[in-house]
């Protein structure tokens, strides 16, 4: 091997020839790297990232004066962190170095020392310790405490803190930047990323890399003075945690008030897991830092108490004098919050908030407190009234531009933020976060503005914080994740005025008699699922029983402190007779398998009750205990006790036959039969619910419920194969109870279920929540997230002019099938072998004929379908004239929307447009070589434009009727590979070779197509875009078939609709993609399977 | 609304020269069902035989066992189908294919050796293929893992050189390219610029643009082909600086 001229590396030859690889990378990489020109094209919607130091990667433990290096812990902006020991005292320590090559030069090694010589006049045990500050060779360091442990980052990764942790660590954190502050330090970069968590659960503050010494006087800086160090404009942080003096103002304005805005804006990522402002880009997150009100802690995390919340909205106020006065007091009022004292703080009324708007946006804010005027007044908006307030906008409309459209920003950005957190939520099964999240965005009747679409339209009228959104910002994504957050029950039944706390189903399983905690009794048909009559029960029923024939029901309640017994008929629900005295509450009932006698239980007593006669028969003295359950025949009471005891007691003796002190956790068992008679579930509230039988000697089983919060009420199945329990995070858990496996997550009450009757089918059951809601369910009924129709042989078009009409043309070399999903839950008929070149065919809009290729792909061949049958008979060729130039179908065939014409594609990229009735040729283009190829059409609904891109990475825009190029654009560098047509015809996507999606405004008015905004959606080629009817979303089809969903206006990603591959990823991913023309589900193909995902409406 | 794929029929199509990416070959060599698959077996070997050479070579090997085991090594898995076991969804193809050979060495040594020759000396190589031996040093003084990265990145450039000279060559400009290509690893000597411009009948400044479009075309083709092998965007970046700055010894 020769060596190189330059450098003496040995040339490898081969493709490099004389070439040296060596060399090439340092004069042709290196240098390029420097001249950024490997940073991403476009920097508009990330975030600039930091620059780096250094490349060369960890080499080796090495020697740094008196430290032996161990390994690297991190790297940061100024510098990188390892795992040391100091030789000497043979003791682990941090030690933090400039990078060799010191790209801070002269600059970063002041900041440097300045650190170290910061941290080292601070000591305090929540701030990580100094040792020495040392050089070697030039190369600069310092020593420090090494904390074992985690960054506040890693900690919140996977959930918020629960409050009362979150509130000590803040609090011994303002502890440390107090005694920070009274040595005269700021920190400037309070961040979790800089709070460190010991084993011992001590959070440390480290890094104060960008702290100054805010107290030293201007006359002693000399030249080298760190407050030099930060260059003007230069913005030093994090911005999701700085203060917005710290953006806007001079370094001056970022005093200990600035430290004290971070300490907040820590505390609200602690307690919601996500900063105060956070948005895709870092303008916006500017701005919102300046000018937005976050989003109050408890609306994203209601667990967090009201106390916290206050403490933290202080901290985050955008005026530093309405901020703790100094972080000890801060510390002082967390402090009192966790020995549950009152704290100083103040909420915010919504008032003062919007006031505070207000002054930030003077005339919108004018017109919302104008508005909340005349509605407080009571005055009703005569038509009089709103013109003048319309004609006082039109006046305002100029000057508000700008704030509206901070505004919206806000808005939209929340918006997108709220929609990931709500797919994020049912992802994770919490359905009342979900809906509570899509719920802002709902509108309220009588509140807000009328609701418009269109991005002219949008005028927010009311501040942030004030209740619903005041726009409409919903858009598919939406729709679909309401739908989503659907309940999965087969039906509501009816609402009670409380909580419903008990109920029984007649054996016939036809009605159910329901009770609730104000002792009202309904009666209901659940076929018709209509009410069939309701009673008064003095005081609360706390017992229901129904007669084996199904004629009589019992009802066992509490008044005072005595309990009684009532007996009603059936029809239409009247009293038969009693109140039948018991000294106690009445806690369970049963009737005889004659219905002659009910047995009625309290705490202490048994009785038994003739039904005809009201006569008491017997009445024992038993140790039943609390929440007694009677087996289904009668033999058998099963009850809890308190510190977990559960005891069996039989009727014939009423004697404890079993009895179990150990049981679960502590509290009283609610138990119940599982089946009937021999086994026993109960729950005891969290952490769930546990199986016992009492005849076999083994202890309880505790059935794990993954992920579920506490269980509060349970039902069993009358073969005992399913028991259902009603969590309190409203939702309910289908447990199998033999394996203790969660079969389903059932979501539909909007409060915490409260009691649970199956029907005699063993597969449905009632359920009643402490709102008074009624639902009856069924076991099998699950929701689907999308709908997946596979498909048979390589798919290439997906035409869907309707979701009832959705049709993919699917084939392979020797037939064509044409899988015709006329409804797409039903079958998909095939079309058997048709001699013609299958690709790219193409399905008219009244799915009535499909155009083939011919087999010499010179002429185009029809097939027409019988009427409204899945038969396909072969139709016209069409052989237009050729010129005497023989040029092949590229395969490209589209039907417009007219159902009358075709758009042809020519191998060699020319286009024309030929009218089906006639095979005439409306207009040609002339492609003029191969690599011009045409690789992606759309066109608008109405058929009025056209959009093509090309295998050269140029797009144009067609007239439709002339072919006639109304814009073009150079779509990508290398290729375009998808394209799409806003519903108006102005607005085009394009993607190709970059992996970049880019949005052009192709209106007449526009001169030239112009670029609007661009974004990168993830890696590979996309193949598919498509637009919103309504031009307000953008899809865009992942080769990991993903759909991803665009705000493409504001740069937003709404929503990744993904679906399970169990077969391994299809190797294209999305082929086609397109919203039905309604607007209302989204249609995909990938190689194998047609996908839908439903959004409003069916 | 519709995707590019009108010509799946014709295989000269360019999209399969910019859709041959290793993530994708080995989709179609995990297929293993279609004619491509030979196709596919050799593009791969093409491209990264040798840093996967280079690597049993840092091991101890000899060179014409290294040969036999990276020969084998694509030939038996491609056929295998063991690439279907490849998820581009996560990591760098870099350390997928590591992995790969590492087992696969690991396992044909097993089986190959046991019985046959036995005796520890040869067990010696054998555990030096194993991750665990990752952070001894070789004789050479690179960690054999940064000298197959290091091979890696220069099959990285070399892909990236070998398509900025078929460009050139398309376009009718090969001309240019054998003319320009030197100033890819060395700056223009003073004059240097006028000789060529003198020859090629064009103003100096003219070479002076062509030779920076040049550099600009190949770090272009170098990053393409960097985010070929990386799963997310995010980490081209990392991957790109990673491989220049072990190539570049800096």
């Amino acid at each position: 091997m020769k060596p190189c001229e330059q450098c003496g590396t040995d040339l490898p030859g081969g493709v490099w020839g004389t070439l040296c690889p060596r060399c090439v990378a340092q004069v042709s990489l290196l240098a390029f790297e420097s001249a950024s020109e490997f940073e991403p094209r476009v920097t508009r919607l990330r975030y600039p990232r930091r620059p780096r130091e250094e490349v060369t990667p960890w080499e080796g433990p090495f020697q740094l004066g008196a430290y032996e290096i161990l390994e690297e812990l991190g790297r940061g902006g100024m510098g990188i962190v390892y795992k040391a020991r100091q030789v000497a005292l043979d003791r682990i320590v941090a030690v933090k170095t400039l990078p060799v090559r010191e790209s801070g030069g002269e600059a970063g090694i002041l900041r440097f020392l300045t650190e170290a010589r910061i941290v080292a006049a601070l000591r305090h045990p929540n701030i990580v310790h100094l040792h020495e500050i040392g050089s070697d060779q030039g190369r600069h360091f310092f020593s420090m405490e090494f904390i074992e442990g985690k960054t506040l980052t890693e900690i919140l990764r996977d959930h918020p803190l629960e409050p009362d942790r979150a509130a000590r660590f803040l609090a011994d954190i303002s502890n440390a930047i107090h005694s920070a502050h009274e040595q005269g330090v700021v920190h400037r970069d309070l961040k979790p990323g800089n709070i460190l968590v010991d084993r011992d659960d001590v959070p440390k503050v480290t890094d104060f890399g960008v702290a100054k010494r805010f107290l030293e006087a201007p006359g002693t800086q000399n030249s080298g003075s760190p407050g030099d160090l930060t260059r003007s404009g230069q913005i030093l942080g994090t911005p999701s945690y700085l203060a917005p003096e710290q953006l806007s103002g001079g370094r001056a304005q970022a005093g200990p008030g600035a430290d004290i805005y971070s300490l907040g804006a820590v505390l609200y990522h602690a307690l919601t897991g996500r900063p105060p402002f956070l948005a895709a880009d870092l303008e916006t997150t500017l701005l919102q830092v300046i000018d937005a009100e976050p989003t109050p802690v408890r609306d994203l995390n209601p667990a967090v108490p009201l106390e916290l919340e206050v403490i933290c909205l202080k901290c985050l106020e955008k005026e530093p004098r309405r901020r703790y006065a100094s972080a000890g007091e801060l510390e002082f009022d967390l402090r009192r919050y966790l020995r549950h004292e009152p704290i100083h703080a103040r909420p915010i009324s919504r008032l003062n908030r919007m006031w505070r708007w207000c002054r930030r946006h003077p005339v919108s804010g004018a017109l919302a407190a104008a508005l909340l005027l005349v509605l407080i007044s009571g005055i009703i908006l005569t038509a009089a009234g709103v013109v003048l307030i319309q004609q006082g906008r039109q006046r305002e409309h100029f000057a508000r531009v700008r704030a509206e459209a901070g505004e919206l920003a806000a808005l939209k950005n929340a918006y997108a933020a709220d929609m990931r957190l709500a797919q994020h939520a049912l992802h994770g099964g919490n359905y009342a976060r979900a809906v509570s999240l899509l719920d802002r965005y709902e509108p309220k009747a009588g509140i807000g503005p009328s609701y418009s679409t269109g991005p002219g339209a949008l005028l927010p009228l009311t501040a942030p914080g004030l209740g619903p959104a005041p726009v409409e910002l919903r858009g598919w994504e939406w729709f679909y994740l309401h739908r989503q957050c659907r309940s999965d029950e087969r039906a509501s039944l009816g609402q009670h005025g409380a909580s419903v706390e008990e109920m029984v189903i007649t054996p016939d399983g036809r009605k159910a008699l329901t009770a609730d905690l104000g002792g009202e009794l309904r009666f209901w048909d659940l076929r018709s699922r209509t009410e069939l009559g309701r009673a008064t029960a003095e005081g609360d029923v706390l017992a229901v029983a129904v007669s084996p024939d199904g004629r009589r029901f019992a009802s066992g309640s509490r008044r005072d402190r005595a309990g009684r017994v009532y007996l009603w008929d059936a029809e239409g629900l009247a009293p038969v007779a009693g109140p039948w005295h018991h000294t106690r509450p009445v806690t369970a009932l049963w009737f005889s398998p004659d219905a002659e006698t009910l047995l009625a239980c309290d705490v202490d007593e048994a009785t038994v009750w003739e039904v005809a006669t009201g006569m008491m028969r017997s009445r024992v003295a038993a140790e039943i205990g609390w929440r007694p359950a009677i087996s289904s025949d009668g033999r058998r009471v099963v009850s809890g006790g308190s510190r977990g005891r559960l005891a069996v007691l039989e009727t014939e003796t009423w004697r404890a036959v079993v009895e179990t002190t150990n049981h679960a956790a502590n509290g009283i068992p609610s138990p119940i039969w599982v089946g009937g008679t021999s086994t026993v579930a109960s729950v005891v509230g969290a952490p769930g619910c546990s199986l016992w039988n009492p005849f076999r000697k083994a202890p309880a089983r505790s059935l794990e419920t993954s992920g579920s919060p506490g269980l509060l009420v349970v039902a069993s199945s009358p073969d005992g194969r399913w028991l259902v329990a009603g969590a309190d995070d409203q939702t309910l858990r289908v447990i199998d109870p033999d394996s203790g496996a969660l079969r389903a997550t059932l979501f539909g009450h909007r409060a915490r279920v409260s009691s649970i009757a199956f029907l005699p089918d063993g597969e449905s059951f009632l359920s009643g929540d402490q709102d008074g809601a009624l639902k009856l369910w069924n076991i099998g009924d699950r929701r689907t997230e999308v709908e997946r129709i596979p498909i048979r042989g390589e798919t290439l078009r997906l035409s869907a002019w309707s979701i009832l009409s959705a049709v993919v043309a699917a084939g392979d070399s020797n037939s064509a099938r044409i899988a015709a999903a006329q409804s797409l839950a039903g079958s998909t008929p095939e079309v058997p072998s048709w001699k013609a070149a299958p690709w790219n065919g193409s399905l008219s809009p009244k799915s009535d004929r499909v155009a083939l290729p011919g087999v010499d792909r010179l002429a185009v061949q029809l097939l027409r379908r019988e009427r409204d049958g899945d038969e396909w008979r072969e139709g016209e060729r069409l052989s237009p004239e050729s010129n005497g130039q023989e040029r092949k179908l590229a395969g490209g065939l589209h039907f417009l929307p007219d159902g009358q014409s075709l758009i042809v594609v020519r191998q060699e990229g020319g286009l024309e447009r030929w009218d089906v009735g006639t095979g005439h040729q409306a207009w040609t283009i002339t492609g003029e070589e191969r690599s011009n190829a045409t690789w992606a059409v759309d066109w608008d609904p109405a058929g009025r434009r056209l959009i093509v891109g090309r295998g050269d990475g140029s797009a144009d825009v067609r007239d439709l009727s002339n072919g006639d190029r109304i814009a073009s654009m150079k779509a990508d560098s290398s290729f375009c590979s998808a394209v799409a047509l806003s519903a108006d015809g102005n607005t085009a996507a394009t993607a190709g070779g970059e992996g970049r999606v880019r949005i052009w405004d192709v209106s007449p008015a526009s001169p030239k197509s112009r670029k609007q905004t661009e974004f990168a959606n993830g890696p590979g080629l996309i193949r598919a875009l498509a637009f919103s009817p309504d031009g307000t979303r953008l899809l865009v089809g992942t080769p990991a078939s993903e759909v991803h969903v665009w705000d493409f206006r504001a740069g937003r990603e709404l929503l990744v609709l993904t679906h399970a591959q169990p077969d391994g990823q299809s190797p294209l991913g999305i082929l086609a993609l397109t919203f039905t023309p309604d607007g209302k589900h989204i249609l995909a193909m990938t190689d194998r399977e047609l996908l839908i995902w439903r959004g409003e409406g069916d | 609304m519709i995707g590019a794929r009108e010509c799946a029929d014709d295989p000269v199509e360019p999209v399969h020269r910019f859709m041959t990416t290793p993530w994708t070959l080995v989709f179609r060599a995990g297929d293993g069902t279609g004619p491509k698959t030979g196709e596919a077996l050799e593009a791969l070997c093409r491209r990264y035989w040798n840093p996967v050479y280079a690597f049993a070579l840092t091991r101890g090997l000899g060179v014409h066992d290294a040969q036999d085991l990276t020969q084998a090594f694509f030939e038996h898995f491609l056929e295998k189908g063991y690439f279907r076991a490849a998820d581009p969804s996560r990591g760098r193809f870099r350390s997928f294919l590591l992995t790969a050979f590492r087992h696969f060495a690991n396992k044909q040594w097993n089986r190959e050796h046991r019985l046959k020759r036995g005796g520890k000396a040869e067990r010696v190589w054998l555990e030096t293929l194993l991750p665990e031996d990752e952070t001894a040093e070789t004789r050479q003084g690179t960690s054999p893992t940064v000298e197959f990265d290091r091979q890696w990145g220069m099959a990285v450039m070399a892909a990236a050189l070998a398509a900025v000279a078929q460009e050139y060559e398309e376009q009718g400009r090969g001309i240019w390219f054998s003319e320009l290509k030197g100033f890819l690893s060395a700056h223009a000597a003073d004059g240097e610029y006028a000789t060529i411009a003198a020859r090629m009948g064009v103003a100096s400044g003219a070479v002076a643009v062509a030779v920076h479009r040049l550099r600009q075309r190949f770090a272009d083709r170098v990053r393409s082909e960097v985010e070929q092998t990386v799963a997310r965007t995010c980490d081209v970046e990392d991957e790109l600086r990673y491989l220049v700055g072990l190539v570049s010894g800096r």
